[in-house]
């Protein structure tokens, strides 16, 4: 059975003309009903087909899809819900909710550069609740409505995450009750959600991703969380009557990749127990860092994490300053300790205030033993004291641990804003 | 790839199955290779596989690329399998990025056909049931679609266009957002 150039296309059993529909982005699946008469209806009955509709598409369109597409289930459905076709969401959810839709992305349309919205957002459909097969769940700018009584949980869930979401007031526990009622939840992406009552614990059996965003940390906790690898923490403002710093980072200490960003020095001094408790990150292997430069407290967070992870072979630090003349001098020299860093190959710095770390740097040079490369990203040094050339000569020329260490540098003319971690609030 | 029929070992031979294309050609491969192919599978378990397996809706040109694709990642399989054991998790990790790497540019190579053999492929991957040469051949003509008017894809594909012009323009209208 040679397929024949005339007709290759029907030459293939139907269920193939179907695989190959359900793996085009939605117009180009719809824009085959003008190919000729066979194809007209086409793409109605592909089972499986993602409902990804184009930025600015009219909340008429997907009425019609829903409507239409008589495939039975539905992958997936992404929408950028703007101001015109927000009361229709509730309705394409009740649809979705019976058609065993089992990724959903809603959210709202943004300006750019982006900025945190202070509009109360709409309130989504509670049939968001009863969709039972649901893998993945990807919200941003909505408020939730309540648990539904007899909620009876996401159990296939695996990827949920929530951006701008505020959790309904004078409920408890609503958060963590979708968080419980997920036990196959593997990455859970939480950035800046409002919770009003507050006091969620992050609990999950199968947890593998963790990345939490907020602009305080009242309110919040971490629970067990046995299977972690990989943990990104950024708490604008620490409260002191809560989960103080070392208890949060104990709750994490499984993991191999961990991304830190603490706060500005200022509120930090005020209002943490940067206590840490004698915690061993055996896994370790990826530490991502941005500190305040002259917070003593931070760089102490700092010199804690490199003591106690042994195994850490990447460390990539964004130095933050504040002041405008701050040296550390024999401080760091003093914070070393015997064995510190013995496998770290990797180090990256990152530092965009017109200054360089420079005690760090020689430090990190003259001790790390099985050093390859360390890199540094800065802006062009301008009015300092000593030019920029004999700081770069005072690095080139330091003494090394590691005979095999390369130093990279990449200088920027300008201040230029480079993300750090994950490409936050950047999609 | 085709076979003589030499006399190979009977140790290596126990392990081999000949497949035998429309027009009568036969191939001799590992049952590692043939039982990629989940209807080769069944026939090796319920032992009807003396004497060589006839597939007469394959011919023997599309045969040997599919054989072809089935020895590549049988033996990625078989990578996969005695893994964990024999490589410390990093170095590991190193040799799966590699291999991953170097299986792609196979697969890329191997989808550089032309679309009569490529629907030939995707025929024979449905009735041998390969799934992952099924995915790739299915991709591959859902990317030559993607982004394409209707006037282009008609061209590719010989498509005749039996849609009166108050049908199509009608179809347009009714689809006009996918248009935009």
């Amino acid at each position: 059975m040679e397929a024949s150039v005339a007709g290759l296309f029907s030459s293939l059993p139907e269920e193939h003309q179907d695989e190959i529909l359900r793996r085009l982005p939605l117009p180009d699946a719809v824009r085959t009903s003008a190919l000729s008469r066979a194809w007209r209806r086409r793409w109605e009955s592909v089972p499986g087909l993602a409902l990804s509709f184009p930025n600015g598409t009219p909340p008429g369109v997907v009425d019609g899809v829903l409507l239409c597409h008589t495939g039975g289930a539905v992958s997936s459905f992404a929408f950028i819900v703007d101001n015109a076709s927000a009361s229709h969401a509730g309705r394409w959810l009740v649809a979705l909710s019976r058609r065993g839709v089992q990724s959903i992305d809603l959210r709202r349309p943004r300006p750019y550069p982006r900025i945190l919205s202070r509009r109360r957002p709409p309130t989504l459909h509670s049939s968001i609740f009863s969709c039972a097969h649901l893998v993945s769940l990807h919200l941003q700018e909505f408020c939730l409505p309540p648990l539904p009584v007899g909620f009876a949980g996401f159990p296939v869930l695996e990827d949920l995450y929530l951006s701008e979401i505020k959790l309904p007031p004078n409920r408890e526990g609503q958060l963590q009750a979708i968080i419980h009622g997920s036990p196959l939840l593997r990455v859970l992406y939480l950035e800046y959600v409002q919770d009003p009552v507050g006091g969620c614990v992050i609990q999950a059996p199968n947890l593998h991703s963790l990345t939490f965003i907020s602009s305080e940390n009242k309110g919040w906790r971490f629970g067990e969380l046995p299977c972690l690898d990989a943990c990104i923490c950024y708490v604008d403002e620490y409260d002191e009557d809560e989960q103080d710093f070392g208890e949060l980072l104990a709750r994490v200490a499984q993991v191999e990749e961990l991304t830190l960003h603490l706060p500005w020095c200022t509120e930090w001094e005020n209002g943490v127990n940067v206590h840490m408790a004698p915690i061993t990150f055996y896994n370790l292997k990826s530490l991502e860092l941005s500190i305040a430069f002259d917070c003593m407290s931070q760089m102490l967070v700092m010199f804690s994490l490199l003591k106690s992870s042994p195994n850490l072979d990447k460390l990539k630090v964004q130095f933050r300053k504040y002041e405008e003349e701050f040296e550390h001098g024999e401080l760091l020299s003093a914070q070393w300790t015997n064995g510190m860093c013995s496998n770290l190959q990797d180090v990256e710095i990152l530092s965009f205030d017109y200054y360089l770390p420079m005690d760090f740097i020689k430090l990190i040079l003259s001790k790390a033993s099985r050093l390859r490369t360390l890199s540094l990203e800065a802006t062009r040094l301008e009015s300092s004291a000593v030019s920029q050339d004999d700081r770069i000569n005072e690095i080139l020329t330091c003494t090394r641990a590691s005979a095999e260490s390369q130093v990279l540098f990449k200088m920027h003319d300008e201040f230029e804003y480079i993300h750090f971690g994950r490409s936050l609030l950047d999609y | 790839m085709a076979s003589a029929g030499s006399g190979d070992e009977k140790a290596a031979a126990a392990a081999m199955i000949t497949l035998i294309s429309s027009d009568n050609e036969k191939f001799e491969v590992t049952e590692a290779t043939a039982t990629l192919s989940q209807t080769i599978r069944h026939m090796i378990e319920d032992g009807c596989t003396d004497g060589g397996v006839p597939l007469p809706n394959v011919t023997s040109k599309i045969l040997a690329r599919v054989i072809e694709y089935c020895k590549k990642h049988a033996t990625a399989a078989a990578g996969e399998e005695g893994s964990s054991s024999s490589f410390s998790d990093a170095a590991f990790l190193e040799v799966d990025r590699a291999f991953l790497e170097e299986l792609e540019e196979f697969d890329d190579a191997f989808l550089e056909v032309d679309r009569a053999t490529l629907f030939d492929l995707i025929l024979a991957a449905n009735y041998l049931d390969i799934k992952g040469l099924l995915n790739l051949t299915c991709q591959k003509v859902a990317d030559s679609v993607k982004g394409k008017t209707p006037e282009q894809i008609r061209e590719m594909y010989n498509i005749v266009n039996d849609l009166t012009p108050e049908e199509e323009a009608e179809i347009r209208r009714e689809t006009q957002w996918a248009f935009e």
